[in-house]
C-alpha cells in the first residue's frame, strides 16, 4: 500500500493508525503538525484515523527562522 | 506643561493585548546549533522570538526548535515559504494547531532573487487571519498605501523591511519607513536588513516600535555579545527616541528677512 | 470620530499653560523635522514671539519644498445672502437690514461666465445659511449651470448631511468650505444667537460628511477674533491634521481669516495683530508642511503681499463679497463683508510675477462629467 508522505512516496505493509506509524518512526510528537489529506489532525485525533492506499500526510515542524 | 506631556507620552508598548517591555525581537535561523537559543534570548533580553515551519525529514527526525525557547516567550512563528496568501494561511492555520499561539508573522515572497515579500498576496492573508483571530504582524515592503490597508483590516503592526532579507546592508528604506512611523498608528516593527547595532538604534530614534533581528546575531563572531549588543542598541535608541533628539539647527542662510514689515506697526 | 479627540484635547488643555512655554521649548519645536501637538502649542505661546523670524525662514523654505513657487488662484460668487441665523459678527445675520437677494439661474450662467472670462478656473460658490432660501437643489442646479465654465467647483454654504454632499459631488461640487467660526463652545453659544447654525457639533462634522461623500478637497478655519486665538489655531490644526490622517486623499486647506469690518456693532473680543497673524499661519505652515494655505481679500493688499512668502498656497483674487456683480448687468445685494484687498485679477497676477510667484488658475480639473446643464 502506498501512501505519500510530505510529497514523497512511501511503502507501508498494512493498515495502520497514525498514531501507530508516527511512534514507529519515532518521531517526537509533541511537537509535529500532521495534515491528513489536506486537514489537520489534532493528537488525541491521530488514534482514530487508519491510514489507507492513496493518503497525503504532510509532517511539519518548527525549525530556526527570523 | 509636563503635566500634558506625561499623559499624551503613549509609551506602552503592547501588541495583541500583550505589554511587552523589550523593542528587540530575535529570529531564530541560521545558529550553529539549538543549543545556543536559549542563550541569545537571554543575552538579548528578547521577549519575542521568531520561528519557521517546514517539512519534517521524518525518516529522521531531529529536535524541534520549539524546545529550546524558554517558557513566557511569546512565539512568533513566520509563514516564510509561502508565495500566495492561500499559502501563507494555510502555514499559519498549522502553526496554531501546533500550539504556538495565535501571533503570525506573515511573510509571502515570490520574488526568489531579492526575496522581497508581495504586499498584495500579503494583504489579503491579513485580512483573512485577522478575522480568524490571529494576531497578525505583517512582513512587507514599507509602502504607505499597503500599510494603510493592513491597518485597516486590523493587523496589530506592521514589519517593513529595512533592506533585503539576510543582506545586513541596514535602513535603506528609511525614508520610506519614516512615513510610515508619521502616518500609522500601528506600532512599526523594522525587519530585515538591520545588520548592525547602530542601525538598530537609528531605527528606534527614529520612531520604530521595535525591530527584528536574526541574521547580524547569528552570523557574527560571537552570537551572545552581538545580541547583548543589540539589547543595548535598542535600549539606547528607544531612550533617545523618549528624550527628545535636539534640535538639528537650520542652516538658514542670511536670506532677507520675511518678518521685517511687521516692525513698521 | 475628530468631536472624540476634540473634547479629549480640550480637557487636556485645562492643565495646559500657554505662559509656560520657554524659548527651549520653541527652539526644540523649531528643530523637529515633524512636529508633534506639543511642538504646535509651543509655537503658538508667547515665547514664539520672539522666534518669527526663524519661523518665517523655515515656512518659507518648507512651502518652496513642498509647492514650488507658485499660488493657486480663485474667485468666490455668492449667490445668495439670505440667512436664518444670527451671527452677531456678520451683515448677513437675519436681524440686519440689508438688500437680500438671490441670483436666479439665468443670472448664474451670466456671472460664471464673466468670471471665468478672467481666466479663473476655481469658483467658489457662497450662500448665506438659509436652507430654505437657498435650498440643496439651488446649489445643485447652480452647480450644472456653472460646470462647463469652469475647472472646479466649491462650495461655502451651510452644512449638510453626507447625502446632500454626495448629490452636490454628483453635481459637480468638488471641494468644501466650511468655518467652524470658533471651536470654544461657550463662546460659540455666546455669538451665534439664533438659527440651526447654534448646533456646534453639526458643523464641526461637516468637513468629515464631505470626506465621506467622496470631496477633494476641504478647507477649513477659526474666525480670528472671536475666540482666544492660541486655542484656536490649536484646534483648527488638530482639526486639519486629523482630517489629513483619516483622509489621505483627501486636500485639506487651513484659512486664518480675521474679523472684518461689517454691517452690525460687534467688535471682536480678541482682536488679532499682525504679528499675531504672523504667527499662526506659520504655526500652521511648520506643523503641517504639505497642508494648503489660503488667504482671502480680508486682507489688506499689502498685508497680502507681505503673508505670501510665509506659506499661502491659495489666494483668492478679484473678489466680490456681494450677491452678483461680476457681470455688469446683475443687480448686486448686499456683501457680507468688506473686502480689504480691492486688485483686479491682472492686478494680482502682475503682483505675484513680480515677486517671481507663478500664478495657477488651475490645479485641478474635475472631470467628471463636464457636460453641465
Ligand atoms: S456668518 Fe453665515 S450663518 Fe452667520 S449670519 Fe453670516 S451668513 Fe448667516
Amino acid at each position: 500500500m502506498n501512501i505519500m508522505i510530505n510529497g514523497e512516496k512511501a511503502e507501508l505493509r498494512d493498515t495502520i493508525s497514525l498514531q501507530r506509524w508516527v511512534e514507529e518512526q519515532n518521531i517526537p510528537h509533541t511537537t509535529v503538525i500532521i495534515e491528513y489529506n489536506g486537514e489537520i489532525i489534532p493528537e488525541e485525533r491521530w488514534g482514530y484515523v487508519e491510514l489507507k492506499q492513496g493518503d497525503q500526510l504532510e509532517i511539519l515542524k518548527f525549525v530556526g527562522g527570523g | 506643561m509636563q503635566q500634558v506631556n506625561c499623559e499624551l507620552l503613549n509609551d506602552p508598548f503592547e501588541i495583541g493585548g500583550q505589554k511587552l517591555r523589550s523593542r528587540l525581537f530575535t529570529g531564530t535561523g541560521k545558529f550553529s546549533s539549538h543549543e545556543l537559543v536559549p542563550q541569545i534570548i537571554e543575552a538579548s533580553g528578547t521577549q519575542v522570538v521568531t520561528m519557521a515551519l517546514r517539512r519534517l525529514d521524518w525518516r529522521n527526525p531531529q529536535e524541534n526548535i520549539l524546545n529550546y525557547i524558554p517558557k513566557g516567550i511569546t512565539l512568533l512563528p513566520n509563514t516564510s515559504g509561502a508565495r500566495t496568501a492561500e499559502e501563507a494561511i494555510r502555514i499559519a492555520r498549522l502553526a496554531k494547531a501546533a500550539g504556538c499561539g495565535n501571533w503570525i508573522k506573515i511573510e509571502v515572497i515570490q520574488d526568489q532573487r531579492y526575496l522581497l515579500p508581495d504586499n498584495p498576496e500579503t494583504l489579503i492573508a491579513a485580512e483573512q487571519l485577522v478575522k480568524e483571530g490571529f494576531v497578525v504582524l505583517p512582513y512587507m515592503s514599507p509602502d504607505l498605501g499597503t500599510a494603510r490597508r493592513l491597518e485597516s483590516v486590523g493587523a496589530a503592526a506592521v514589519m517593513p523591511l529595512g533592506a533585503p532579507i539576510g543582506s545586513n546592508r541596514g535602513l535603506q528604506t528609511r525614508e520610506l519607513i519614516r512615513i510610515l512611523i508619521e502616518e500609522i498608528s500601528l506600532p512599526i516593527i523594522v525587519d530585515a536588513g538591520i545588520g548592525r547595532p547602530s542601525e538598530a538604534a537609528e531605527a528606534l530614534e527614529m520612531g520604530a516600535a521595535a525591530v527584528l533581528v536574526n541574521t547580524a546575531i547569528a552570523t557574527a563572531d560571537q552570537p551572545l555579545e552581538m545580541a547583548h549588543a543589540f539589547r543595548l542598541a535598542v535600549e539606547a535608541g528607544r531612550s533617545a527616541y523618549l528624550a527628545g533628539l535636539g534640535a538639528r539647527r537650520d542652516q538658514a542662510e542670511a536670506s532677507s528677512p520675511l518678518t521685517g514689515f511687521l516692525r513698521e506697526e | 470620530m475628530f468631536f472624540d479627540e476634540f473634547k479629549s484635547w480640550q480637557k487636556e488643555l485645562t492643565h495646559y499653560s500657554f505662559e509656560q512655554v520657554s524659548q527651549g521649548d520653541v527652539e526644540r519645536a523649531l528643530g523637529h523635522e515633524r512636529l508633534d501637538f506639543m511642538d504646535f502649542l509651543a509655537l503658538l505661546s508667547p515665547a514664539a514671539k520672539l522666534y518669527l523670524e526663524p519661523m518665517a525662514q523655515k515656512a518659507h523654505r518648507l512651502t518652496l519644498q513642498n509647492f514650488g513657487k507658485s499660488i493657486l488662484l480663485f474667485t468666490p460668487l455668492y449667490l445668495a445672502n439670505f440667512c436664518s441665523n444670527q451671527c452677531v459678527y456678520c451683515s448677513y445675520n437675519i436681524k440686519n437690514k440689508i438688500l437680500r437677494r438671490k441670483l436666479s439661474l439665468a443670472e448664474v450662467e451670466v456671472e460664471g461666465k464673466a468670471i471665468a472670462e478672467k481666466g479663473l478656473q476655481h469658483l467658489l460658490l457662497l450662500t448665506g445659511e438659509s436652507r430654505q432660501a437657498s435650498s440643496p437643489e439651488y446649489i445643485a442646479d447652480c452647480t450644472r449651470i456653472l460646470r462647463p465654465y469652469f475647472a472646479s467647483l466649491g462650495i461655502e454654504v451651510y452644512p449638510l448631511e453626507t447625502q446632500e454632499y454626495r448629490e452636490l459631488y454628483a453635481a459637480g461640487i468638488d471641494t468644501l468650505t466650511i468655518y467652524q467660526e470658533v471651536y470654544d463652545e461657550d463662546i460659540y453659544a455666546s455669538v451665534h444667537l439664533a438659527g440651526p447654525k447654534r448646533i456646534h457639533r453639526y458643523r464641526l462634522e461637516a468637513p468629515e460628511r464631505a470626506c465621506e461623500a467622496g470631496f477633494s478637497g476641504v478647507t477649513i478655519g477659526a474666525l480670528l477674533g472671536l475666540g482666544e486665538w492660541r486655542k484656536e489655531a490649536f484646534f483648527t490644526g488638530l482639526h486639519a491634521s486629523y482630517l489629513q490622517k483619516t483622509y489621505p486623499d483627501v486636500e485639506i486647506v487651513v484659512s486664518a481669516p480675521r474679523m472684518r469690518p461689517h454691517a452690525g456693532s460687534y467688535k471682536p473680543q480678541y482682536p488679532i495683530t499682525d504679528a499675531e497673524l504672523v504667527q499662526i499661519l506659520l504655526a500652521y505652515r511648520l506643523f503641517m508642511p504639505r497642508g494648503g494655505i489660503t488667504l482671502s481679500t480680508r486682507e489688506s493688499a499689502p498685508m497680502r503681499d507681505a503673508l505670501l512668502p510665509l506659506g499661502i498656497t491659495k489666494l483668492s483674487a478679484g473678489s466680490l463679497t456681494s450677491v452678483g456683480g461680476y457681470a455688469e448687468s446683475t443687480e448686486t445685494g448686499s456683501a457680507q463683508f468688506e473686502v480689504s484687498d480691492e486688485r483686479s485679477v491682472e492686478e494680482v497676477v502682475a503682483m505675484l510675477r513680480s515677486k517671481g510667484y507663478q500664478p495657477v488658475f488651475c490645479d485641478w480639473v474635475n472631470l467628471r462629467d463636464r457636460r453641465g446643464a
